[in-house]
């Protein structure tokens, strides 16, 4: 067998009781070490998706977030550091990843997504977790993953509700096809209980896990909703639209 | 005739109407984008800005949930049924 499709001795100590995970196995725990995850913002939904991510034994992770660390962000952004107020939030969640799993590759990009820089982010990695505090990166992503066909998981929170929306280009509803135009009512600053933003990163890296090994069933194609104050969950049946400006016959593009 | 139909607000939309759920009577034959404005004119203020555009249209952006499967905004004549649960959630994009 070639060695890249084996676990090192290492690999098992460390993801020993992850590989006890029924229809998971070394097959899986391979399949993550070869996939890259491209992970837009590190905030709290976003850090938490690097941390479970790094956890999992993911192979590689590009983290985009630009940025100085300041002082309202540490209620959730629990990758960073106190002492890291003032620098940049890459820095801090780098050392934080690398030091807990220095089996894995981080490479932080100090940039927000945006229309210039979106392909290549995407480009490099085999699935996009987007949770950017702006649809306007939101999109950008979507964009980019559809035209690439990488699978993107669109991870999203609000108070004390999240929202998870695994996205298989071409096959199920991208985020274009659930919002046409840029909400105008949305505002950067939003309220967050950290828990909240952690448990809605942690959806999606459930949902992202599934995408890359098989492991369970993909909700692509559903959004996952909860609103923790009720403790409401509940799956919604997304409906891919034809005309989508992004994954569908809107976007110009022959053949699309 | 009436419809009872069990509405459900999320995000932005139910901290403007300061409650989640809602039990609305529409008459027979309403349709989803009927619900759509009759809520609006009922409440008023930012609730009804969340839900309409300048010109007092549905706004594309709000998701339509009737029954547990979205609904896209090109299909707001969709009849309703007595009894159905309409979700109406703001996009969210916090991260
Ligand atoms: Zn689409």
């Amino acid at each position: 067998m070639n060695p890249e499709d084996m676990l090192s001795a290492a690999d098992r100590a460390v993801y020993a009781w992850q590989l006890d995970l029924p229809g998971f196995g070394e097959s899986a725990q391979v399949k993550l070490r070869r996939s890259t995850a491209l992970v837009s913002r590190c905030g709290g939904v976003g850090g938490q998706i690097a941390l479970s991510l790094a956890a999992a034994g993911i192979g590689k992770l590009v983290v985009a977030h630009a940025g100085d660390l300041r002082p309202d962000d540490l209620n959730r952004q629990t990758l960073m550091r106190h002492e890291g107020i003032g620098h940049p939030r890459t820095e801090s969640l780098a050392a934080t990843l690398r030091a807990f799993n220095p089996g894995i590759e981080v490479e932080a990009v100090a940039e927000n997504a945006g229309a210039d820089n979106a392909p290549a982010l995407v480009a490099a990695a085999d699935i996009v977790f987007s949770a950017a505090p702006l649809f306007e990166e939101r999109f950008h992503l979507n964009r980019a993953a559809v035209r690439q066909g990488k699978p993107i998981v669109d991870c999203a929170m609000y108070g004390m509700e999240g929202q998870v929306i695994p996205v298989i280009p071409g096959r199920t509803a991208c985020l274009a096809c659930l919002y046409p135009e840029i909400p105008p009512h949305w505002r950067r600053r939003f309220p967050v209980l950290g828990a909240v933003a952690a448990l809605t990163g942690n959806l999606g890296v459930i949902e992202g896990i599934k995408l890359l090994t098989g492991l369970g069933t993909s909700m692509a194609g559903r959004m996952i909703y909860f609103d923790a104050a009720e403790m409401r969950w509940q799956t919604i049946g997304l409906r891919r639209e034809e005309s989508c400006a992004v994954c569908g016959s809107g976007n110009g593009e022959v053949g699309a | 005739m009436a419809l009872r139909i069990q509405m459900h607000f999320t995000g932005q939309l139910a901290r403007a109407a300061g409650e989640r759920e809602r039990v609305l009577e529409v008459p027979d034959g309403s349709t989803l984008g009927d619900l759509i404005l009759a809520l609006a004119r009922g409440e008023g203020g930012e609730f009804a800005s969340l839900l309409l555009d300048a010109g007092g249209r549905p706004r594309s952006t709000t998701l339509r949930v009737v029954d547990g499967q979205q609904i896209p905004p090109g299909a707001d004549g969709l009849a309703l049924e007595d009894g159905a649960e309409v979700m109406l959630m703001t996009p969210i994009a916090g991260g």
